[in-house]
């Protein structure tokens, strides 16, 4: 780890950042969210993380696969080059966990998806570790540390003050710590205690099993007569990634899109000619917290949740994945 | 690895073949430009769209012991799929895949297939069917049990009736729910046929496509016929956006139908949630 002072260390990041996009939390009226600026940043005292995670900017809520044009009965097709390199800056541990999960995803054979993949390896992410807890984060309830470095390719750690300790994580990362002017150290970092510890009623291993044993269990009428079936969850989780793709025609010519989707929205797996297999909003909403807790465990061997707690914070009805588990006996049931 | 998994090749569509009287389900027979084909297993499937409407996922319904061209029969279900319809001879379609795992054609050698279907639920078996006949001395005795509702409604007539019946040890069964003045065949729901014809499980694997309700009793019947639950696959059909395991859409429990499937045995449904 390098000490160094924040002026210094913005001066540093930029310079090694020079010819690629920033995206750094920015405040738009009362929301934090990624967008792009001119450079790093130094976040207010009383900053703890966007509303909106930096996914989309690696995962863009709609984005073009493909431009294909007609010309005398013919199509031609050209594949879009949907990327810039880019340095996503002040990224929390919760959301660089989460980002690892995308990586481990979108990278899965036999199809890796291989936009999502080269648009990462133009990306540096600089994160950012937790000094303070916000109101309903839970990291560490779902086995992610609010000061481990994840997918991040240079790590910042706040100490007292004006300094600052950077680790590097990758080759980028390290060449760029070769180019700042610092003491080399061993600083002593506190991380944040996350606001909340979610009494969980098993351990993470025999979570999946505990769900899929409650698979018809009421607890999830309950959760769905509450569910406005709004997407809202989906849209803010770090770890959502589900995408519908549809054409946009303009008479001739036009693109193929992929975009954000959401489990629990309707007609999500409805079928043409009307077969659904998940008709209500009960199976849709069991579907989400199930791929989260259950599906992907069994898939990936991950839990699919890092605990950032935007569901808890922005679900207007209060569904989440602490709820979930409580109405489906979490209480000793 | 593929450049970019969800861009498809642009095929030519060679002939498009109403399979019904209503014209419902039309085989679309296409050619991909040489560097663009590729090699699948019988019961896999293919991405098709066209261009400023849409895609969606059909299964092969050709063999790949036939691969200079690929054949897709499709019912008019939606919008892409009447898209898909009006296709004529020359015009372009687009062809990503092929997805999924297909029929275990290397376990089955040998054994004696029993083919259940209903309906549209013929194309994916066909592929093996044909593939089955193609190389007809490494697998056992064939027999195939199809079902439509009025002898309208069964495709591919000419290989029901004509060249499927022709090859050595295949016997095709054909029943109708509903009969018309020409139909001098059997009438009944393709479940009770198949129990009345009882074909024995011994040295036989059963597979089995078509509406989910005709499915549900079709694994009934078969289990009433002795068939144990490893003996009987079934292939799955869900919606599908990326086939490529991806936008989360056509999973059962933590099975991905696009990648996992759509072929599973009746051993591998029971473990899965009935949410299909």
């Amino acid at each position: 780890m390098k000490l160094v002072r924040g002026s210094d260390m913005l001066r540093w990041l930029r310079r090694c950042g020079e010819g690629r996009r920033w995206v750094v939390p920015a405040k738009e009226d009362r929301h934090w969210l990624f967008a792009e600026r001119d450079g790093p940043v130094v976040f207010p005292p009383d900053y703890r993380n966007a509303t909106v995670g930096p996914k989309g900017w690696l995962l863009p809520r709609s984005e073009p696969i493909l431009y294909y044009r007609w010309t005398g009965g013919r199509v031609s097709v050209t594949p879009a080059q949907g990327w810039r390199p880019q340095v996503i800056y002040g990224v929390r541990p919760c959301d660089l966990k989460a980002i690892a999960l995308l990586d481990s995803i979108m990278a899965s054979e036999p199809w890796p998806e291989t936009q999502y993949l080269t648009r990462r390896a133009h990306t540096v992410l600089v994160g950012m570790a937790c000094t303070a807890a916000s109101s309903c984060c839970f990291c560490t309830s779902m086995g992610v540390h609010p000061a481990e470095s994840y997918a991040a390719d240079l790590m910042i750690y706040p100490l007292q003050g004006e300094e600052y300790g950077v680790a590097a994580f990758s080759e980028v990362g390290r060449e760029w710590l070769a180019q700042l002017e610092g003491e080399e150290a061993d600083a002593a970092f506190s991380p944040a205690v996350p606001a909340l510890s979610l009494p969980m009623p098993t351990s993470l291993e025999d979570l999946p099993g505990w769900l899929e044993r409650r698979f018809d269990d009421p607890g999830w009428q309950r959760l769905a007569w509450r569910c406005l079936s709004c997407g809202l969850c989906a849209y803010l989780c770090p770890t959502c990634y589900c995408y519908g793709i549809s054409d946009v025609d303009r008479g001739g010519a036009g693109r193929r899109v992929r975009w954000w989707d959401a489990c629990t929205l309707p007609d999500f797996s409805r079928m043409a000619g009307g077969h659904d297999p998940r008709p209500t909003t009960t199976e849709r909403v069991r579907q989400r917290i199930m791929h989260k807790l259950a599906y992907h465990p069994a898939r990936q061997g991950e839990i699919l949740c890092t605990g950032c707690g935007r569901c808890i914070e922005y679900c207007p009805m209060g569904i989440h994945l602490p709820a979930a588990l409580r109405l489906l006996g979490g209480d000793g049931r | 690895m593929n450049p970019a998994p969800l861009v498809p090749a642009v095929g030519e569509v060679v002939e498009v073949r109403p399979e019904t009287a209503s014209g419902d389900i039309k085989t679309l027979r296409v050619r991909l430009p040489e560097e663009d084909r590729f090699s699948f297993r019988p019961g896999q499937c293919a991405m098709l769209s066209v261009f400023g409407v849409g895609e969606c996922m059909i299964s092969i319904s050709s063999p790949p012991t036939r691969p200079e061209e690929l054949e897709f029969s499709v019912k008019r279900v939606g919008r892409v799929t009447a898209a898909l319809h009006e296709l004529e001879p020359g015009e372009c379609i687009g062809i990503r895949g092929p997805y999924g795992n297909g029929f275990p054609v290397e376990e089955l050698r040998g054994k004696g297939l029993l083919v259940v279907a209903g309906g549209i639920g013929l194309a994916p078996l066909r592929s093996l069917v044909n593939y089955v006949v193609d190389r007809r001395e490494e697998y056992g005795p064939m027999r195939i049990v199809y079902g439509a509702r009025t002898p309208q409604d069964l495709c591919f007539k000419e290989e029901i009736f004509r060249s499927w019946p022709g090859v050595p040890q295949v016997e095709v069964h054909l029943t109708v729910d509903q009969g018309d003045e020409e139909w001098t065949g059997p009438v009944g729901l393709v479940p009770s046929f198949l129990e009345e014809l009882a074909p024995s499980p011994e040295g036989v694997v059963a597979l089995t496509c078509g509406p989910p309700i005709m499915i549900k009793f079709v694994l009934e019947a078969l289990q009433n016929l002795g068939f144990d639950d490893h003996q009987v696959l079934t292939t799955l059909e869900l919606k599908m956006q990326c086939g490529i395991g991806k936008c989360g859409r056509c999973n059962i429990g933590s099975r991905y139908v696009c990648v996992d499937g759509p072929v599973f045995s009746l051993k591998e449904l029971r473990q899965m949630p009935a949410e299909y």
